[in-house]
């Protein structure tokens, strides 16, 4: 990775390539926005393919092909943990959530989350849409920050920059451009677009290092430049927890899968999928997906001890130096282009989010504005410019990086634990009340921010399994507690109809 | 490369591979 002349013109037209595509998804999108429906899930007319994709790469941030490939080239096969953890939320996830939300939310005419909750409890409506509206805004604001960042690291590190706020500034940009033209159809199409890239890097990148080394050179290389920690999954005879080898870490590591459960950028695809016999089939593309692009990632992570020696001095960087020790110019330009994917997938649709939170659920809901189509699809567009405005400016502040770091620490499990066991739990478990979805969100946050800063629960038990759990207690005792006051709205509630306003 | 290491990294990959396979049989219901 140069960092004094900047990348030859090969890897920049491959970068440049995918950066026009993605803006003219977002103009062509652009033509089928009418209201506010079509702007925040699309008008429900999504295939299962473009689902499934769509779902994967809003899923999966930088961390996908920075963090998780960098932990598993300096730490080994122990990282496998996150991955089987991240696999089975995910199919957890599609298998117990998508199907009913897809119905419910299109019964109760919802179009986010706080909608959902608010319909399925109309007395509710307000604490319910507030604490959920809040939660959303605030970590979704400053997950947003981080990935744009990631993506202003990402070019600073390619084109040798000073600073990563003209990359963040660029990244932001082309993000906000096509989000706020194509709403929720260019985020799919783009996100198709960004997964399918991701799938074919975590692919190809190992395929081509043991073709490239051979088998047994590449093991004999791999054995020689690590130690035998790096091939172990655990030490579970000895109490192992200092070296990160024990019960503990493990079952840490398997629980960043609970975090699928309750991210409304991720929920929000199951509500838009057009048909609901499409549920099963877009899960099993998506579950495909899974099994290719985490094993592979991973994988090439490992490998990349072989092909670049044992201690490269960014170890997040490690795809993007299997691309150019591996491919030809532009090619390596696309896989720096699928990283780049991987952060503005999740941006994008995390941007969505955010506009729907502040669009549907304050103005339109809390409220009660009421505007035309026209009005609501322009504000919705106005919104989002905003929000990435609000996102991307304390980034030129180094205190503010620091807070949005913060922020983003406690935003995977916070937004897991808050979610998470209200929204299974209001789909399967019919006497769940709206007192016990506000007890189970409220105490998904405090046992989030209570975990992260005491130490002595912090190691007892890991923090996002000790969340989940306790909102999970929550919203069954605030259910049983509050049993038979208030009657439960499955179909569109007089009090709180969500189909009169200007969709 | 220990047996363990093996058996966890392909058999969860199998075994997810297998549910996913298997998921016509599964039942989704409504909340």
């Amino acid at each position: 990775m140069p960092t004094g002349g900047g990348p030859p013109i090969d890897v920049i037209a491959g970068l440049s390539a995918y950066l026009v595509l993605v803006i003219c998804i977002g103009i062509w999108s652009s033509r089928y926005v009418r209201g506010l429906d079509d702007f925040l899930l699309g008008g429900r007319r999504l295939g299962p393919y473009v689902t499934a994709i769509s779902e994967r790469a809003s899923g999966e941030s930088a961390w996908f092909l920075m963090g998780l490939p960098g932990a598993a080239y300096a730490l080994g096969f122990r990282q496998f943990w996150a991955v089987i953890g991240i696999a089975f939320g995910v199919f957890f996830s599609w298998l117990v959530i998508a199907l009913p939300l897809r119905r419910a939310s299109e019964r109760l005419g919802a179009l986010t989350l706080p909608d959902y909750f608010a319909a399925s409890y109309p007395h509710f409506a307000v604490p319910l849409r507030i604490v959920s509206t809040v939660a959303i805004l605030v970590f979704y604001i400053s997950y947003l920050g981080a990935q744009i960042l990631g993506a202003g690291k990402l070019f600073q590190s390619l084109f040798g920059w000073e600073s990563p706020v003209a990359g963040a500034a660029l990244g932001a940009a082309i993000v906000a451009a096509y989000t706020m033209l194509g709403g929720f159809l260019a985020v799919a199409w783009t996100d198709l677009l960004q997964g399918v890239m991701m799938a074919l890097v975590a692919l190809a990148l190992p395929v081509l290092a043991i073709v490239d080394l051979g088998w047994s050179t590449m093991s004999e290389v791999l054995i020689d430049s690590r130690p035998a920690e790096f091939f172990v999954m655990g030490n579970f005879a000895l109490d192992q927890a200092a070296s990160g080898l024990g019960w503990g870490a493990a079952i840490g590591s398997l629980a960043w899968g609970l975090g699928y459960l309750g991210q409304p950028h991720l929920l929000s695809r199951y509500m838009a999928i057009a048909r609901p016999e499409d549920v099963r089939r877009a899960m099993r593309i998506a579950m495909i997906w899974v099994l290719v692009a985490y094993w592979g990632v991973t994988l090439t992570g490992i490998l990349g001890v072989a092909v670049l020696g044992p201690s490269i001095t960014d170890r997040e960087l490690v795809v993007a130096q299997m691309a150019r020790a591996l491919l030809p110019g532009w090619l390596a330009g696309l896989v720096m282009a699928g990283i780049l994917a991987a952060i503005m997938s999740t941006a994008d649709s995390q941007l969505l989010v955010a506009t729907s939170a502040v669009v549907e659920d304050v103005v339109v809901r809390l409220l009660g504005v009421s505007l035309s189509r026209k009005q609501i699809v322009a504000l919705s567009r106005v919104v989002t410019v905003i929000l990435t405005a609000v996102a991307v400016l304390p980034l030129l502040s180094e205190r503010a990086q620091r807070m949005i770091d913060t922020i983003v620490a406690y935003a995977w499990s916070g937004l897991g634990s808050t979610f998470g066991p209200a929204l299974i739990l209001v789909l399967w478990w019919r006497q769940t009340s709206g007192v016990g979805v506000l007890a189970g969100m409220v105490t998904g946050v405090v046992a989030t921010i209570v975990w992260k800063n005491v130490d002595v629960l912090n190691t007892a038990v890991d923090l996002k399994v000790a969340a989940f759990f306790c909102s999970s207690v929550a919203v069954v005792a605030g259910s049983l507690l509050a049993r038979r006051r208030v009657a439960r709205s499955t179909t569109q509630p007089g009090t709180d109809s969500l189909s009169e306003r200007g969709k | 490369m220990p047996l363990s290491t093996i058996l966890i990294v392909i058999g969860s990959w199998a075994l997810l591979a297998a549910l996913t396979l298997l998921l016509p049989f599964f039942n989704g219901r409504e909340g």
